[in-house]
């Protein structure tokens, strides 16, 4: 993963002593408490499964207290195991309460940085990938995304390009809704793209029909938003008992259950969540973990959350 | 399909509204203790416009189009904007109406007041600009920040335009009054609009405002 160079002593006295400490720590506990890895296809890397959104939740401003609240967040989510976190230029000052994040945690090396390109302007792009960079505090990001497909036909080439000259590691194309995916179809198909970002959860399960067995299919990696529906479907279950066959899942909230049943469907590599709260953020690593739903127990779970609809 | 239609309005929705309300919080802080000179001056506005004379009338929409360019600045530009980048886009409509209010300020038949203020609609503007004042800040109690959030008369947008649409329905010269309006309701209908993609129960605030002004500027009496 490509970030900014920060080294200096503290760093590297910090990064030996944490190396050192980590060896202390038997095998079996580590992979007990990291998030499940999942491969990207076209490069054959492994990131773990379950990252970090900022949409709506990482817009504070300049507003110092939630600044840190949300370093916190991020805190976690590193410790953890996370690595992909995903912005946009669209999402107000997320972008920049992730760089300020970064600064303060020091940059974490198991970052993966995902934004996206947001402009109708084709002219437009190249300043503002440069200020997208300033406000992550970064040299470069691994993945470049087209948001919502707008322009992409003048993006995709470009991004392409930046991709050949190592200026980004992954091209990607998003949308956050259940629309445009016959477009989306279309380009997963005919354009050479790594990653396709898209909406699904239990409740929105159109991507299973074309998109999700279509990017098996072309090996395309899959991040999958909007796993909670915003927060509207863990506010609407909050006040609902779990399920008897939580305890198969090894589920301890809704939320995990919900990010279980995604992480469920193969063809998912990456699900986000997005959350102000440390205790959410390692409740959500904490999903990505076995047992997951086989095809069968996920008929189940979409079943019985329908029935309480 | 265009770059807009891409959108429904919830999606343009990009803050939380913990996040909305510190946003008060941290302009009060950041201009104290400029909320006591706003919440003196919203006094002299009330003062008046209870018995208002055509040249108080017009030193009012004179003091009030600073405040639109302040508010358009300080606020929108300067605070409004880090959460919402569309928020810029409004400062233009805020320098607009200091244009126009400075116009009417200069512009001697601005100042003909209303006739038959005891009538209903003669009592909106005095409504409208008390509770801009006074009762519009006070809603932060019932918020996590308390009254250090508060949205102050002259600080903030939605306070400065109720309390600037309660000033025209004074006016007795109703076209120039309604020009004036504009503005000031097309911010309200944004506002309510931002507050009710919100959930907030505050939305029906701006909404009610526009209403009961209109109403007034309507109505020949």
């Amino acid at each position: 993963m490509t970030h900014r160079l920060n080294l200096n002593r503290r760093t590297v006295i910090k990064g030996m002593m944490l190396a050192s400490a980590a060896t202390l720590v038997p095998p079996w506990i580590r992979a007990e408490t990291r998030p499940m890895m999942r491969t990207i296809p076209s490069s054959g890397e492994r990131i773990p499964s379950v990252g970090l959104g900022t949409w709506i939740t990482f817009n504070v401003g300049q507003d110092p207290v939630l600044l840190d609240e949300r370093a916190a967040v991020m805190q976690a989510f590193f410790e953890d195991g996370g690595a992909m976190i995903d912005s946009s230029p669209m999402y107000g000052s997320s972008q920049a309460t992730v760089g300020y994040g970064l600064d303060k945690l020091g940059y974490p090396e198991s970052l993966f940085s995902a934004d996206k390109v947001w402009t109708g302007n084709p002219n437009r792009r190249q300043s503002q990938i440069a200020e997208s960079l300033d406000d992550w505090r970064q040299e470069h990001f691994d993945l470049l995304q087209v948001h919502n497909l707008v322009a992409w036909r003048d993006h995709l080439p470009r991004l392409q390009k930046m991709k050949a000259n190592g200026e980004i590691r992954y091209v990607g194309i998003t949308t956050s809704d259940g629309r445009r995916h016959d477009q989306f179809e279309s380009i997963m198909r005919s354009e050479r793209i790594d990653f396709a970002q898209l909406s699904y959860n239990i409740l929105n399960r159109e991507a299973e029909k074309r998109l999700l067995p279509l990017a098996r299919d072309e090996g395309i990696a899959v991040i999958a938003n909007r796993p909670f529906q915003q927060d509207r479907l863990t506010q609407w279950l909050a006040d609902k008992p779990l399920p008897p066959w939580a305890d198969e899942l090894k589920a301890t909230s809704w939320a995990q259950i919900l990010l279980k049943f995604i992480l469920g469907h193969p063809a998912i590599t990456c699900v986000i969540p997005a959350t102000t709260r440390v205790d959410h953020v390692r409740e959500n690593l904490a999903a990505a973990r076995e047992p997951l739903p086989d095809a069968a127990m996920r008929e189940r779970m979409a079943a019985f959350v329908r029935d309480l609809a | 399909m265009t770059f807009w239609e891409r959108y429904r309005p919830e999606e343009l929705l990009l803050f939380s509204e913990q996040v909305y309300w510190r946003l008060f919080d941290l302009h009060n802080q950041a201009w104290w203790p400029a909320p006591i000179i706003a919440l003196l001056l919203g006094g002299g506005l009330i003062l008046a416009t209870v018995r208002p004379t055509p040249a108080r009338l017009r030193v009012c929409l004179g003091g009030l189009a600073t405040l639109w360019v302040f508010v358009g600045f300080a606020y929108l530009n300067a605070r409004y904007a880090t959460i919402n980048w569309a928020a810029r886009y409004a400062v233009p409509l805020f320098v607009v109406e200091a244009v126009l209010l400075v116009a009417a300020a200069l512009f001697p038949g601005t100042g003909r007041v209303r006739d038959h203020r005891r009538a209903w609609p003669g009592l909106v503007g005095p409504g409208l600009i008390v509770y801009a004042v006074i009762l519009h800040p006070l809603t932060a109690l019932s918020r996590e920040t308390g009254l250090s959030g508060a949205e102050v008369f002259g600080l903030t947008p939605d306070p400065l335009a109720i309390a600037t649409l309660g000033t025209l329905s004074l006016s007795g010269n109703r076209l120039p009054a309604m020009a004036l309006s504009a503005a000031p309701t097309i911010w309200l209908l944004v506002s309510a609009t931002t507050l009710f993609a919100l959930d907030s129960i505050l939305a029906w605030v701006p909404l009610c405002a526009v209403v009961l002004a209109w109403a007034a500027l309507l109505n020949p009496r």
